[in-house]
Formats: structure tokens, sequence, C-alpha cells
């Protein structure tokens, strides 16, 4: 199994570098919106767009290899934006950004733990919520509790979290005249309940607009567990219910849930990008809206990479769990 | 969801939809119906809003845009049952010519994005070969990415605009529906009834055409709730923030941005409610019909996704 | 932090833009609050005036007053907090682009120094650092330095301030463009200076009767003095640090949110032939990043903050209500206004058309919208320029703000103007200017005439749309500029001396602007102001004015020695004490 890891991790450069690729083609190769022309701003002149270029290197061939009207139709370029920004990102370098002119990982590592607490925080809530609610409307099934469970569920998955998110700003304003604590970001350790009054609320509905799928699917699994033939067996067998619950019956609903918790994962991550942009935290995900407007290159190229490792260590963790939880799932 | 009915669910429903034809379709469909009261609530739902799509400016009691400074913040009352904005505009009127962005959004990204994927994916699935392997890693790639941020991405590189955002939930759709559209096909393809007529010496053409597509279709509708909800999020939430519909254009998620940048939604809470509402109940449902296409094809998968 | 900086942040920009980000912390006289947008927006500190509650049409701005008004400080110290909306990208006050307006503007009223800042009220210069200033000749302007050092931080150390700082700075400052850098590039000539005299000599092309003002040479952002060592060199210092002489020193920030700024114990003790001594009388300002605006009320409310922008005037009042007289709360006209632009071009070049286009515009119905009714009608000159703006009862001004609907139909039909075409009109999507363009489609529709909206994003519109003059019909919200000068400005069609968009060409209202601004003597100077407001009402000019916003404002009453009614000067503010324990 770890070989099987290791063999995966193996394929993360040539994912990143394939992501590369592909934003450099989106932003640098197809006509798009000149970075420039924003930096530069106002009454800018064409030769001070092209300084501006010339600062940024935007002035060099994209690509190592570009393609020519004539023969022999491929050109090699001795320079070029994609080898740069490859040979300085192995180095752990993406560059400075646009428009702070600090260097991007800097901006980055500032704005981490807000976007990891909340994402956290919004996972937490939505499992906890959501394996739970899903257990006890499995076995309380057709009751008060069910039935709730099951319109709320159809409910939470169809109301938009952004939504809920704007409900969040203007009804505790309008009703209280409660705004959430000011003074960017609270650090957990030295300041819980503002850190709390600060991500909680958003947390809550990005964890729990993300539960109402994970439920359902906990619910249906469940049920299907409940009335499979061992757990007859380990009835028969004089077993108290709880035991019976969370050891037979989750364990062998585990594997469905867990995929359920990497798709939860993977929209409660880009959830942040909307909940952190509409709540104002300092986000990563803020930070990536902001710079989408502003064409910030830098900086988007290296979340376009950082948001590659994500998904593939997501989708990594979610395969070696299904060894961990379900003995029979081996991988060579 | 057929919530208090799922116990006595007839066995002939979990048969398949193979049995069925030999019932007249209204009797058919009124068993159906009879057993999924919110199967026809959504269905209600679905089809309101897309008549409204079709003539919500012509009954609409105002003009969505009408200038009457008299009518400033009104809060909601018969004349104006959702209140009239700062501009005076009655928001019941906005938000019914509102459900034309909404509807054409669906609609034309499950024409331009969700049919051509489909097609795909039950050809690659038929087919098989390398048109399923590009196909197959391209939309897992796809898949693999939170929509928001490709989403962005691609809108950084084309730049905003209801044209553009159009174009990559296209995109998203195709890949969606060639994913599901491709595992029912393979499904399909070994069921007995096609090796028979591949047996009877039928052409593939005749045998996609008169069995694989009629027991494909209701897939093909539960996919089309699905990518339709999604669409309509996708628009209200990209115009909400800013990156989609001009402001003053009569749409929800666009309202709902005027209402909060403008701070007067903080003020008068019904500006952002209303808007809110439609969104949330155009999504519900897509959703339950979807659901309850889903409990009636495969009753196993009960209220799952 | 780069995500709210600098109102490219559409969002936050919108959220935040219908007069809160003006708000900021304008009553404390600090107002760093903020500039929405760069370039073009409501925007950059509007100062509040703390006198009586909010007037229900506040057409008149407070009397100014000067920090005198509550007499000596019986307290020293304290520290004020304040809002801070946008976090500042970095400390360069240098640029780049789009980014220097919120830095350098914040920067400019704390960090750095000035030879001398003018006022709106008065117009007539108040000396900082320069002690003596004289214009032996139209063209010349010879400013003499008192003594004073800079931070004490390295490379500068503490030393003394230059003559040769000051031209080091303004030179600098003339490699970069932008708003408000017009006169650097097109009307300064040279600047020299002498280090044994201590004095700085400014030769001028052409004499320019505004030389002294925000938008020439007394800009709070390119007049700012920094150390010469720094201005070449030391982009990374320049990043993270401030260094100047004036009266705060920047203790901290983090990565430009929530900077600490702390009194400079070695500041000059003289304003021009004034003693200050003592001054600034608080210990610190302290500022807080908040992006929200109902977080910053709350946090207002709560104590947290010791002032506050309001974002309408119903949250003015609400707060009054709920304090009582804990806080003060007032109102003050906005230099700042709502404005539409017509390309010079046919069809829009007939002067008959764009006096329909005006005749159509119902600005009291404008105001009553999009501001509920806290506005002003505006003419070529914004009415806070109260020394230079036409009076109300002025015929041209009467005739401008004239709307009748039947004889814009008229002078359409002799002009021939197509109705059966629809005319474009692009705007960006901050809230303010989308709301007015889609206000101004409902009253142009009154005359017939169907606009065409186009939505764009704020760079686009900016850079290409406004910038590049490449529209049709354009509108927006200008900058709160302060002075008479650069409202102007944007008329002038002759090359070099002004910003003009619309590819305006009028001679007659060229010559009118430029009598008045290079007419030295101040009182014929502003009978030529006027004269040139009626020339370019006369010609229909194509930049159409609508109105000009009130802004609401609040401290708490233990906030004393502001200034307000002063235009940007009270942002200059040492005079502030805090009346409490």
């Amino acid at each position: 199994m770890w070989r099987y890891a290791l063999r995966r991790l193996l394929f993360l450069p040539l994912i990143v570098v394939l992501v590369a690729v592909f934003t450099f083609v989106l932003l640098r190769v197809l006509p798009g919106q000149d970075p420039a022309r924003v930096m530069a701003g106002q009454g800018a002149t064409p030769d001070q767009i092209k300084e501006i270029h010339r600062q940024l290197g935007l002035d060099y061939p994209v690509f190592p290899v570009s393609l020519r009207g004539e023969p022999p139709f491929v050109q090699l370029n001795r320079h070029d934006q994609f080898s740069k920004w490859l040979g300085a990102a192995l180095r752990g370098d993406f560059g400075v950004t646009y428009q702070s002119q600090a260097p991007v990982r800097q901006e980055f590592a500032r704005r981490f733990p807000a976007s990891f607490e909340l994402i956290l925080l919004a996972l937490i809530i939505g499992s906890v919520f959501g394996i739970s609610f899903g257990i006890l409307s499995a076995l309380y099934r057709n009751s008060v509790l069910d039935y709730v469970v099951r319109v709320f569920a159809v409910f939470g998955a169809s109301v938009p979290e952004f939504f809920l998110l704007t409900l969040l700003i203007i009804l505790p304003s309008y009703l209280f005249n409660y705004a959430p604590p000011i003074g960017g970001y609270h650090s957990l350790l030295r300041e819980p309940m503002l850190n709390l009054r600060q991500f909680g609320p958003p947390a809550l509905i990005l964890g729990i607009g993300g539960s109402a799928a994970l439920m359902r699917l906990v619910r249906t699994t469940m049920l299907e567990v409940l009335r499979a033939d061992y757990i007859r067996t380990a009835q028969a067998k004089g077993l108290s219910r709880p035991t019976i619950v969370l050891t037979h019956a989750f364990r062998n609903a585990a594997t469905p849930i867990v995929t359920a918790l990497g798709t939860a994962f993977l929209a409660v991550f880009g959830g942040s990008v909307i909940a952190e942009t509409i709540m104002s935290i300092q986000g990563v995900g803020a930070f990536f809206f902001i710079s989408t407007l502003s064409r910030d290159l830098p900086v988007i190229q290296f979340l376009a990479v950082y948001t590659a490792v994500v998904v593939v260590l997501a989708n990594l963790i979610i395969d070696l769990s299904y060894a961990l939880i379900d003995r029979r799932v081996r991988y060579s | 969801m057929a919530t208090a009915t799922s116990r006595q669910l007839p066995v002939a429903v979990d048969a398949g939809w193979e049995t069925l034809p030999e019932r007249p379709w209204y009797v058919r469909w009124r068993r159906i119906a009879a057993q999924n009261p919110l199967g026809v609530v959504a269905l209600l739902i679905v089809v309101g809003f897309f008549v409204l799509g079709l003539v919500g400016p012509y009954v609409a009691p105002y003009p969505p845009r009408q200038l009457d400074a008299a009518a400033q913040f009104l809060g909601p009352s018969w004349a104006h049952p959702f209140g009239t904005n700062e501009t005076g505009n009655d928001m019941f009127s906005r938000v019914l010519v509102g459900a034309r962005v909404s509807m054409t959004f669906g609609a034309i990204v499950i024409v331009f994005g969700f049919v051509p994927g489909a097609l795909l994916g039950v050809l690659s699935g038929y087919a098989g070969r390398w048109i399923d392997y590009v196909l197959q890693r391209s939309s897992e790639a796809w898949s693999a990415f939170p929509q928001v941020i490709l989403v962005l991405t691609f809108l950084t590189a084309f730049g905003p605009g209801l044209r553009n955002i159009e174009i990559v939930t296209a995109i998203g759709a195709v890949f969606g529906s060639s994913r599901v559209l491709r595992a029912v096909a393979i499904i399909e393809k070994q069921k007995d009834y096609v090796l028979a007529a591949h047996a009877t010496g039928a052409s593939d053409a005749r045998i996609f055409a008169r069995h694989v597509l009629p027991n494909v279709m209701p897939y093909i509708i539960v996919g089309i709730s699905g990518v339709f909800a999604a669409a309509v999020v996708i628009e209200a939430t990209l115009s909400f923030l800013g990156l989609g519909l001009a402001v003053g254009t009569p749409g929800w998620g666009i309202d709902l941005n005027a209402a909060i940048r403008s701070g007067y939604g903080q003020q008068y809470p019904f500006l952002v409610l209303f808007p809110g509402l439609a969104i949330s109940l155009v999504v519900l449902g897509f959703n339950l019909l979807g659901d309850t296409l889903r409990d009636i094809l495969d009753p196993r998968l009960r209220g799952s996704r | 932090m780069a995500d709210n900086e600098f109102g490219l942040r559409y969002w936050q920009d919108g959220r935040v833009s219908r007069r809160r980000l003006l708000g900021g912390a304008a009553i404390g006289g600090v107002s760093l609050a903020a500039i929405g947008l760069v370039g073009c927006t409501r925007g950059a500190s509007s100062n509040k005036t703390p006198g009586t509650s909010a007037t229900p049409n506040g057409l008149i701005a407070a009397t100014p007053t000067d920090g005198t008004q509550d007499g000596k400080p019986t307290r020293l110290g304290g520290i004020l907090r304040v809002q801070q909306n946008p976090a500042w990208p970095n400390m360069d006050p240098f640029g780049p682009g789009v980014l220097t307006l919120v830095q350098g503007l914040a920067l400019g009223f704390t960090v750095f120094d000035h030879m001398w800042y003018v006022p709106t009220d008065t117009g007539v210069a108040e000396l900082f650092l320069a002690t003596k200033l004289e214009q032996p000749d139209a063209l010349t302007l010879t400013a003499t330095l008192g003594d004073a050092v800079f931070h004490n931080k390295p490379p500068v150390n503490g030393r003394k301030v230059l003559a040769s700082d000051v031209e080091a700075s303004f030179k600098r400052f003339r490699e970069e463009t932008g708003i408000g850098y017009d006169w650097l590039h097109n009307v300064m000539d040279d600047i020299t200076s002498d280090d044994q005299a201590q004095t700085v000599t400014i030769k001028q092309k052409m004499p320019w009767a505004w030389v002294l003002t925000s938008s020439n040479a007394g800009s709070p952002i390119t007049s700012s003095i920094l150390p010469k060592e720094i201005l070449h060199g030391y982009d990374d210092l320049l990043r993270k640090d401030a260094i100047g002489s004036g009266h705060w020193t920047l203790l901290s920030h983090d990565n430009g949110a929530n900077p600490k700024l702390r009194k400079f114990d070695k500041f000059r003790q003289f304003a021009g032939t004034k003693s200050i001594a003592g001054q600034p009388y608080l210990d610190g300002i302290d500022f807080t990043l908040v992006t929200d605006p109902n977080a910053a009320l709350a946090a207002f409310k709560a104590g947290d903050l010791d002032t506050i922008g309001f974002g309408t005037k119903a949250d003015a009042e609400r707060t009054a209500r709920d304090l009582g007289n804990k806080v003060v709360v007032g109102s003050d006209l906005g230099r700042d206004f709502f404005t539409m632009m017509l390309m010079y071009e046919p069809p829009f070049k007939d002067d008959r058309v764009r006096h329909a286009f005006n005749l159509l515009i119902d600005r009291k119905e404008a105001i009553q919208v999009l501001e509920q009714g806290s506005g002003v009608p505006c003419g070529p000159m914004p009415p806070a320029q109260r020394r230079y703006v036409l009076p109300d009862s002025d015929p041209a001004l009467q005739e401008y703000f004239k709307t009748d609907v039947k004889q814009a139909k008229q002078l359409l039909g002799a002009a021939g103007f197509d109705l059966n075409q629809s005319y474009e009109m692009k705007f960006s999507n901050r809230p303010g200017d989308s709301a007015l363009a889609n206000l101004l489609a409902s009253q142009f529709a009154r005359g017939g005439i169907k606009l065409k909206l186009t939505q764009q994003d704020l760079i686009t519109w900016l850079t290409t749309t406004l910038s590049q003059s490449q529209f049709k019909l354009t509108c927006f919200g200008q900058l709160p500029y302060e002075d008479p000068d650069l409202p102007l400005r944007f008329y002038i069609g002759k090359q070099g001396y002004g910003t003009n968009f619309m590819k305006y060409d009028d001679p007659k209202v060229d010559d009118a602007i430029l009598a008045a601004a290079t007419e030295l003597n101040e009182e014929a100077r502003i009978q030529k102001v006027m004269d040139a407001q009626r020339a370019v009402i006369k010609a229909w000019s194509p930049m159409l004015n609508i109105y000009s916003p009130i802004g609401y404002g609040g401290r708490y009453a233990y906030v004393k020695g502001t200034i307000s009614g002063r235009g940007s000067l009270g942002l200059f503010n040492r005079t502030t004490w805090l009346d409490k324990a």
C-alpha cells in the first residue's frame, strides 16, 4: 500500500507541470486581459505598458517551443516565461504578486491559516452533522427525526450557499445590530472567542450546506447495511444495538461515506472562495478571487498549482483510507 | 422524494422500466404520480418556472425597470408583494421577469453542454476505445477541481460576462453529462435485449435509437435536472459576485448583488429575500424532480444521491 | 493585505462604496479611509463635519473648524482608533500605477511632511515645513524651509531634512504618471534647491495660478518629502516601511493592514511661522482593517472605534438616536460628483443634442433615487468648492439644472437626432456607476432616446473605455478633487493641459478655463472661474455633471480638537485629543 502511495505521489510533479502548462496557455497564450493595463492604470502610454511588460518578463515567448507560420514551423526559444517560472518554482520561488510586490509564497502563507481553519471547521461540522444525523435517521426510519432530516437534506442542498451567506451578513445586522469582530484574523489559540465568532457562522453554513448530501448518503448506506445478513446474524448473536451500529454496520458503510467526505471536502474547498469573499475573511480563497479580478498572474498560477496538489493529495488520502477501512481492498 | 410512501412501494416498479411499456402511458404516469406526490410538486415548480421564463415579462404587473422615485423602498404590500427597490422598481415584477435569465441560462447550458455531452457519453460508452479514454481522462481532470476555481480561472482568461459564463458552464456540463451517460450506456450495452437485438441482425444505429435511447432517457432527465439546477446556481453566484449580468437587468443573482453592494439590503431585507427564495425554489424543484426520478428508476437508492 | 486593497476588489469595493468608504475615520480628522477605486471614484478622504446632528438636506457644509474650537487639550496622549479600508497594498508612494493613491494619500497625510497645503475653505496656502513662500514672478516659486529631521530609521537615521530632499522627491514623483501628476509633467519646468540657504525653487513653463493647490505642486501625494538616499534602489525598503519627517512615524503594519502610527517626538515645532509646540497631542493612531461596513458600524457602536463614516443617512440617524449625546454625528457635502460624458463626435458633436441630453437629466430625481435625497445638484464646478462655484441664482446654472422633456424633444428633432437607433452607454460595475447608468437610461427614455447599457469590469472600463476614450457615452462618480482646477481641466481640449476623455475641443471653453488658471490675482481669478463655468454651460460641453452626494460621519464626543470643513487639511490633523481617561 505504501508503495502504491509513493507511486501516486511520484505522479504529483507531472500533474503540477500539466496544471502549470494549462494555466500558462489559459492566461498567457490566449488573448485575454493584459495585466500590465491593470497595473499601469489610467492614462498609461503604450511605452509605459511595454515597460511594465519588460519588468514582468511578459515580453518573452511563453513556452520554450513556439509555432511559426513558416518552415520549419517550430522555433526554439532560448528564454521563455514558462521555463523561467518552472525553474524558480522548483527552488520554491513563485515570484512576487503584481499588486503588493511581495513574494507570492509569503502572501499565501499569511492567508493560509484563515482558510485552513475555515475549511477544517466546515468539514468537521459538516461530517459530524451529516454522519450522525444520517445514522440516526436510518436507525429511526420514518420517525419524525427521519422526516426532518430528509426534508432538510433536500432543502439544504437547494438553497445556494451564497444566499445563505448573504443572509448571514444582513439578518444579524438588521435584527440585532450584530457584526462579526473586526481586525483581521484572530488566532484560535490567542483569542478563541473572537476567532469563533469570526469563523463559526461561515463554517456552519459551508459545513451544513455540504452535509445535506452526506446525510442522505449515510442514511441510504446505513439502511442497506442494516438490512444485510451479517447484521441479522449479529443481532441473533445478541450483540447490543450500539455495538452493532458502530462496529458492524458503520464500518461496512464507511467506504461510500469516505467517498462522500472527499466530495464534501472539494465542495467546501471551492466554497471557501465564495464564503471568504462574501464574509471578508482574508484567506486563500478571497486571495484567489481578488487575484483573478486584478489578473495577478503569478498568484493565479501558484494557486492553480496549490489547488492541484490539494486535490491530488485529497484523492490519495481517500483511496488509502479505503484500504485502511476495508482490509479487502489492496493496492499494488 | 416520496417520503411517506416508501414502505408500500410496489415491486413492479422495482423490476425496472422494461416491464412498464405494456400499459398505456397515462396509466403508468398516473400511478407514478400518485406514488410520488412530491415529485408532482417538483414537476409543477419546474414547469411553472419554465412558463414564467416564457411569459414572465407579459404577466409582470409593472415594467421591471420603470423608474419611479415616488415609490422608493416600499415594503411588501398588496400593490407590491415583494416591495420596491431604490429606483421604485416593483420587486415582484423583477423576480417574475428574472426567471427568464435563469431559465434561459439553464436551457443554453443544457442545449450546448449537456446534450452534446450526453451524446458523447453514450457514444463513448457504446463505442469505447480511444474516444472513451480521452473523454474519461479529461472529464476526470475537470471534475477533480473545485468548479468555482475552474470557472474563475477561465473567466480571468476570457473576461467576465454572461456569455463567457455560459461557455464555461457548458463545458462543465459536457463533462458531467458524458460521465453519467457513459456509465449508463455501458450497462445498457450488456443488457440482454441489446444482445438479443444484435443476434437478430439489427444495426447498431437501430439498436441505439430503438432500444438504448428509450432506456437511457430517464437517466438523461435525472442528469438534466442536476445540471440545470447547478447552472442556475452558477449564474446567480457569478452575477452576485459581479462577474455576470449588468446591474439593473432583472435577474435574481444580480438583484441580490445590487441589494447587498448598495447597502440597501441591510436596511430592507426583502430586497435580498425574494430573489434568493426564487433561486432556491427553482433549484429545489429540479433537485426534487431528479430525486423522484431516481427513486423510480432505482428504488434501492431511495433518498440517496 | 492584497485582497481588499486597492479597490480593485469589486465585491468589497462595491459593498463599501456607497459613501461608506469615504467615511472611514473622517471625523477624527484622520480619514485615510480611502480610496474606493483608484482613479475615479468618490473615494478619497472626505471630511465629515462634526456639527450638530445631520441636517435634512445638509446643503451647507458646516462652519470650518480648525481644531481650536475645543480649547486647549486638557489631556495629552492616548491612541485614536480608526477604521482602515481598504488595506494599503504596500508602503511605496511611487506606485506602481493604480495602487499609488491608497498608500500615497494615507502616508502623505501622516508620515510624510509637505512644504504647505491649501485648504478648500480659504484657498490660501497654509505653510508647513516652508517658513516662507515667495513668487518673484509668475513663473517662479521659492520656498524657504525651516529646520526638521527625518524619522530615526536606517539608513536615514534622523538626519536633517534638506532642500535637496524636496527637489529629489519632486523629481522622483515626476517619473510616475497618474491623476494629479499633470502639473509635474506639463507645467513644472524644473525644480532646484540650495542646501545652504535651504531654499527650493520651482520654475514653471507657464504662469499657473493653481500651482500651490492639491492637484498641482501641493498634492498630498506628490509633494511628499522623502529622504533622497532611498528614492532609488531601495524598492524593498519603500514597500515595507515609510520614512518621512511627518508628525507620525509608521510603527508597524501587518502587510498593509492594521497600521499603527506613533507620535514623532522630533517633529518640527512650527508650521510656517506659527508655533505648534506639543503637537501632535495624541500618542498615536491605530488603524483596524474593517472591510464590512456593518462590522465597522457595530464596532463603532460597541466603542471599538472612535470614529466612523456612515454608509447612509439612515445609519447616521439611527446611530445618533441610539447613542444620544455620547456621539457627535454630522454631515458634509462631498467634493466628489457624479457625471456623464458624451464623446465629442457625431451625433453628440451637435450642441443641441448635448443640450437636449442635459434637459432630460432630472438631477433632483437622481439625488432622490440614488442618494435618498442626500445630495446637491452639481454644475461644471462641484458645489463643495464654495469659493468658486456659481451661485444657484446664476441664470447660467439655472439653465443647466433645468429639466424639460418637451424642449429636449424639440432640440433633438431640430438636430435630426436619430431616435430609432440605440446608443451605447458604457459604465463600470461599481454599484454607484451602474445605478447611475440605469437611472440615466430611464430619464433619457422620456425623450425617446434608447440607450444600450454595457457594464464593464472596473479595470477594463478605467484603463480602456475611459482612458483611451473608447466610448460614446459613459457615466461615473468622480474623485473628490480638492481644488477647483481639476474639475475644469476635464473640459480642456488643448494638448498637455487637461485630461480630456471626450475628445472635446472648444477654443472658447479652453480660453475661459486657461484664463482663470493663469490669473494670479485671487479676486479676478474667482470671477474668471465663474466665467469659465458659464462658458462650459453655454457650449453644453460634453461632460454633464449631475450631483454631489452628502456624506455622514460620526465620532465619540470625547474625540476633540478635530478639523472640519477645510477639505483634506483636516487629515493632517495634529490637534485631535481624547477627553477621556
